[in-house]
């Protein structure tokens, strides 16, 4: 089991992750339960070696550490990633929604309220759209996130320096 | 007010209403807002206080009643389409987002199902609580309008 140190990437682009590598997953481990829409490389990540501590001068700018195996990097490659991905994916259709249906909707109002003998039409409209989308939190990205935690042993950092 | 009684036309019958009478209007209205299948043709209009009016009651034909004068063909003409368009419309669209949703709800539970490690983790039952309730809201607008047209032309169904 490797713990991977996790730092913001202030090198300009100068170092990578190798594309595909653990480090790139830690990475990626980081990037999804810090829930930023952070683009690819905001971040780069280092194995620990030799089980040594981080050194004083590096820890305060660590943010996440996260620990990856061969079967914890087989979970994120096969079915975590692509959980992530679907889930987004739900999150930003449903964000989506919201404001096309709410748009719809009033558009209908409008119509309906300027128009001689039915501007007294009783219904929620806007309204109902509204509350339907009070009641939905997410997709289930956060239990995901919050599994993927535990399973990863994930440990989030808050460096003022970071 | 004039009111007319709606029955359905016989198939051989070869007398069809004039287009823009009060008595074509009337059957258009009760075409759309009960939702029939046919079309507006396949229905006749009558005057309620008419001889032809009795026998339709006589034979127990009677669809239903619907009150119809120039003014209220002008609502239907003028008023009604913008709220129609405007619903259908609306409908489209939410028709559209749902599908969307659908789709990446399909994707999420085929990957779910998958998945071995997070059987079990992520629920997304709110998620389904919507698409149930998603179209509710249209639904809602379009009751209420259809009650409207149901108060203003006093509609009455007997068959």
């Amino acid at each position: 089991m490797t713990k991977y140190f996790v730092f913001k990437n202030e090198t300009n682009g100068e170092q990578k992750n190798v594309v595909g590598s653990r480090e790139e997953i830690a990475c990626d481990i980081a990037t999804a339960v810090g829930e930023e829409a952070f683009p690819k490389g905001y971040y780069i990540a280092f194995p620990q070696e030799n089980d040594l501590a981080l050194p004083d001068s590096m820890s305060e700018y660590l943010q996440f550490t996260v620990e990856i195996d061969d079967e914890r990097e087989k979970i994120w490659i096969e079915e975590a990633s692509i959980l992530l991905k679907n889930l987004k994916n739900l999150d930003d259709q449903i964000r989506e929604a919201s404001s096309i249906l709410y748009s719809a909707t009033l558009k209908v109002e409008k119509t309906v309220s300027n128009c001689a003998h039915f501007q007294d039409l009783d219904y929620l409209g806007t309204k109902g759209v509204d509350s339907i989308f009070e009641n939905i939190d997410d997709s289930g990205v956060s239990e995901f996130i919050d599994y993927v935690y535990s399973l990863f042993e994930v440990e989030a950092f808050q460096n003022q320096n970071a | 007010m004039p009111k007319y009684l709606i029955f359905p036309r016989k198939i051989d019958d070869p007398k069809i209403h004039a287009s823009g009478s009060l008595e074509a209007t009337a059957c258009e209205i009760i075409h759309k807002n009960f939702q029939l299948s046919d079309k507006a043709e396949s229905l006749q209009a009558v005057p309620e206080s008419g001889a032809v009016a009795t026998m339709v009651r006589v034979k127990g034909e009677t669809y239903c009643s619907i009150e119809m004068t120039k003014k209220k063909q002008k609502i239907w003409d003028q008023v009604i389409p913008d709220i129609e368009r405007a619903l259908d419309e609306a409908s489209e669209t939410y028709a559209i987002v749902e599908d969307d949703i659908y789709r990446s709800m399909s994707d999420l539970n085929d990957s779910l199902a998958a998945s071995k490690s997070f059987s079990g983790v992520v629920s997304g039952n709110n998620i389904s609580v919507w698409i149930t309730v998603g179209g509710c809201t249209l639904e809602e607008i379009d009751d209420s309008f259809r009650d409207k047209i149901n108060t203003i032309y006093k509609l009455e169904k007997f068959n």
